[in-house]
């Protein structure tokens, strides 16, 4: 993922509305691919997207140039996306949803594996995505999810050990 | 090594993210172990389904964002009470911004390694897109402005404006003035007018001078050439028509990331790539008196048209590594690190409208004619036609071209608007090595009724048969040349013991000559090999969009032999001591009793250590 110019971040953090406006579409491509894949809900990741450059203009101010500005985007937006989450959650609670079918078999084809990757923990899902979706290195997903790299590796491995286990019930991990 | 530990590495493996010693043990574990090695197939499944999507499914949601703001007014103060930022987030940022301050943070690479770290999503369709986008472009007319930077140190920076204008299938104007700023009246200009239409083209330009030689290069004044008997889609013909589709740049196609923005009101998106993979787009412009030399690892961004993929922008990036300043230093170049230098933009494109008459000037008068040798012959002529051939396509010109001392070719083309078909046949070839100059490395490909060659790219297919030799080239995917050569009612021979391409291989047979050689996996934007064995010498030549490609050789022996060019670096390559040798673009480390060599002069070093990686021993 490339990194804007210093100067495009400058500009927009004076309020130059025209270097923002470019922030977010260099940046929203990536976002939105994230967060549908994390909410399993393309209309809700567009205004989860939209959530996440309204609050990433609230916030510029406080970005130091510490770290990577893509890294801090990217955490932005699953933060965001967490919180959408966790307000689902609750609607669903509420309306007695039921919960999502699992399938039985490896997951094949696009829509399976993106069926798959829905039915798992939003922390294993996170960690997965920021990995798989936006590519990034596990010391990068380690910023953006708020763990340690380690947690990183376990997380992506467990991911995966359920992902490719999926003939057992249940989702949960077995040999294979 | 268990089962879990050996799955463990292998999702380390598949980021990226396990190390070179532990990478070994894992390899062997998983060829003894079934169960692993579909674990691991598994997880290239999950990353298809997962990093692969259409174009164009991104919504833009900055109008909306834009809108919010402008009605919130000016940006508020920050809360005490506000959820963000949460406790331990500012320490955490700190500790990552550590990490950040102390990682090297190198230039991109664009090696697509399935085993490494995913390239973003979305760009795995665009080569076919490109493809599909062919015949969709009857006509093109568009303004150019091309800013050059750094072409010589006098002169930062050179302007050119123009125009462009493409009429289907081979009709092309490109036309460049030259606005620069010179330091004097005593630099020249370097206009350029280049009109290609069917059967002839002619040129207007200056001799092309080295950069520091101006401004006393002579001559001073624009020459005219003029080429007339012309035969269709040739190779020598300047014609740049990857300016109108990128076909060339994108026929293997690399998983590149995509951005999506608009420019001229038009929706595009973007490609990262390197100069090498746009080297046939900037072609078009080496005749515009002698643009600067880039650097073949340089960062490109082309921005295509979302729905026609006709470039609209293309931006150079002098890349950041220690070897591209040496390229610049030995080049006579002073270019910093991560500065722009090429900006092409098409303005105003108006696609699939008439153009004027004069749209395609005919020559100067007076101008003397060089004749190509290719002779029309309207009412069909002798010679294999393909039985099959893509939807849409029709018979375009045919003709001979006989030359005083080479063979003679009959040639028949066929196209259905941009795209096209050529094949070349010939009774009279001498031999030595195959009709129709398909590169040293060559893969044999099995037709129905014999057998044929691929050069590297796949962009050509050769035929060797009794008493006739074949040569099928077009602007089609690989496959679908392949049929369409496959179609010809040709019996295909392997070459004759003494020929040139005789030791071509298949992988098959080079490992059977050579058992433990080590070959890439999951290597993405690269074609299959062209497979080479030479006793107990084995190359491989692998083949990438535009003009990507490395050269994978593997020979017996225990040490490197003295460098051929002192301008060598010591380089860690898979746990061993090689050297990189920048003028030569070559690699070269020992494994396992045998010296390696990856050579390629269009990716960077960082790009070949990765494919180094990537290397398993079969």
């Amino acid at each position: 993922m490339d990194e804007p110019e210093p100067a495009v971040i400058r500009a927009a953090i004076a309020g130059d509305m025209q270097a923002f406006e470019r922030l977010v579409r260099q940046f929203q491509p990536h976002v939105w691919r994230f967060l549908r894949h994390l909410l399993n809900d393309a209309a809700l990741a567009e205004d989860v997207t939209q959530e996440t450059f309204l609050r990433l203009y609230q916030h510029l101010p406080r970005f130091g140039f510490r770290c990577k500005f893509s890294t801090w985007v990217l955490r932005v937006a699953r933060n965001a996306g967490i919180d959408a989450l966790r307000s689902r959650e609750r609607h669903d609670r509420l309306a007695r949803d039921a919960p999502v079918p699992t399938p039985v078999l490896a997951p094949e084809t696009r829509a399976e594996v993106r069926a798959a990757v829905a039915s798992l923990s939003p922390k294993l899902r996170e960690a997965l995505l920021v990995i798989e979706v936006l590519g990034l290195s596990y010391r990068e997903a380690g910023q953006v999810l708020g763990v340690p790299v380690g947690t990183v590796k376990s997380r992506v491995f467990q991911a995966r050990e359920r992902l490719t286990a999926w003939r057992a019930e249940g989702g949960r991990a077995s040999e294979l | 090594m268990s089962c879990e530990r050996a799955r463990a590495d292998l999702s380390l493996a598949a980021d990226g993210e396990l190390s070179a010693e532990r990478s070994g043990p894992l390899t062997a574990h998983v060829q003894a172990c079934a169960s692993c090695a579909v674990f691991r197939s598994r997880l290239s499944t999950i990353r298809q389904g997962l990093r692969f999507e259409a174009v164009g499914e991104v919504p833009d949601v900055a109008p909306r964002v834009l809108a919010t703001l402008a009605a919130r007014g000016p940006r508020q103060p920050f809360g005490p009470a506000r959820r963000w930022p949460r406790p331990g987030w500012q320490h955490r940022l700190l500790r990552g911004a550590a990490a950040c301050l102390a990682g090297v943070v190198l230039g991109a690479t664009f090696i697509g390694l399935s085993g490494g770290r995913p390239a973003p999503v979305a760009s795995a369709d665009l080569p076919d897109r490109v493809l599909a986008a062919q015949p969709a472009i009857t006509s093109l007319a568009a303004d150019l402005r091309l800013v050059e930077r750094g072409w010589n140190p006098r002169v930062p920076e050179r302007v050119f404006t123009g125009r462009l204008r493409y009429q289907a299938p081979e009709s092309l104007d490109l036309e460049l003035l030259d606005r620069t700023a010179y330091p004097s009246a005593e630099w020249a200009r370097n206009d350029l007018e280049l009109v290609v239409t069917g059967d002839r083209w002619w040129m207007r330009a200056r001799r092309p001078c080295p950069p520091e030689a101006e401004p006393q290069c002579a001559p001073r004044q624009p020459e005219t050439r003029l080429v007339t008997d012309r035969e269709p889609f040739a190779d020598a013909t300047p014609v740049p028509l990857d300016l109108v589709t990128p076909v060339q740049s994108f026929m293997l196609g690399a998983p590149t990331p995509l951005e999506a923005s608009r420019i001229d009101a038009r929706r595009a998106i973007g490609v990262a790539t390197t100069v090498a993979q746009v080297a046939p787009l900037l072609g078009g412009f080496d005749a515009a008196g002698g643009l600067r030399e880039l650097y073949a690892a340089d960062q490109a961004e082309l921005w295509l048209d979302e729905r026609t993929l006709v470039p609209l922008a293309l931006r150079v990036i002098a890349a950041r590594t220690p070897e591209r300043a040496r390229w610049a230093a030995a080049h006579g170049y002073r270019d910093e690190p991560g500065t722009v230098l090429l900006d092409l933009a098409l303005r105003r494109v108006v696609l699939n409208r008439p153009l004027p008459a004069e749209a395609f000037p005919p020559p100067p008068a007076g101008v003397r004619a060089e004749a190509a040798g290719f002779a029309p012959a309207p009412t069909g002529v002798p010679g294999p036609a393909p039985a099959w051939l893509p939807p849409g396509f029709r018979p375009y010109r045919a003709g001979v071209v006989a030359t005083p001392h080479g063979p003679t070719v009959v040639v028949r083309t066929w196209t259905d608007g941009r795209a096209w078909v050529k094949v070349r046949t010939t009774r009279n070839w001498p031999g030595g090595r195959l009709f129709g100059d398909l590169g040293a490395l060559v893969r044999p490909v099995k037709l129905p009724g014999g057998t044929g060659y691929s050069s590297e790219d796949g962009a050509r297919i050769g035929i060797h048969a009794q008493g006739m030799d074949v040569l099928v080239t077009g602007s089609l995917a690989a496959a679908a040349l392949e049929r369409v050569a496959g179609s010809l009612a040709v019996a295909g021979r392997p070459v004759p013991s003494g020929w040139a391409e005789a030791a071509t291989a298949t992988l098959d047979r080079a490992l059977a000559a050579a058992p433990g050689l080590l070959v890439p996996e999951h290597l993405w934007g690269f074609g299959p090999p062209a497979v080479r064995v030479d006793g107990k010498a084995v190359s491989l030549a692998f083949a990438g969009p535009g003009a990507r490609g490395f050269l994978l050789a593997e020979a017996p022996g225990t040490r490197l032999s003295p460098p051929a060019d002192s301008d060598v670096q010591g380089v860690r390559v898979r746990s061993a001591d090689g050297r990189y040798s920048l003028a030569l673009g070559e690699l070269e480390w020992v494994e396992h009793g045998r010296v390696v060599s990856l050579r390629s002069t269009t990716l960077s070093l960082e790009e070949l250590l990765a494919i180094a990686q990537s290397l398993e021993r079969r």
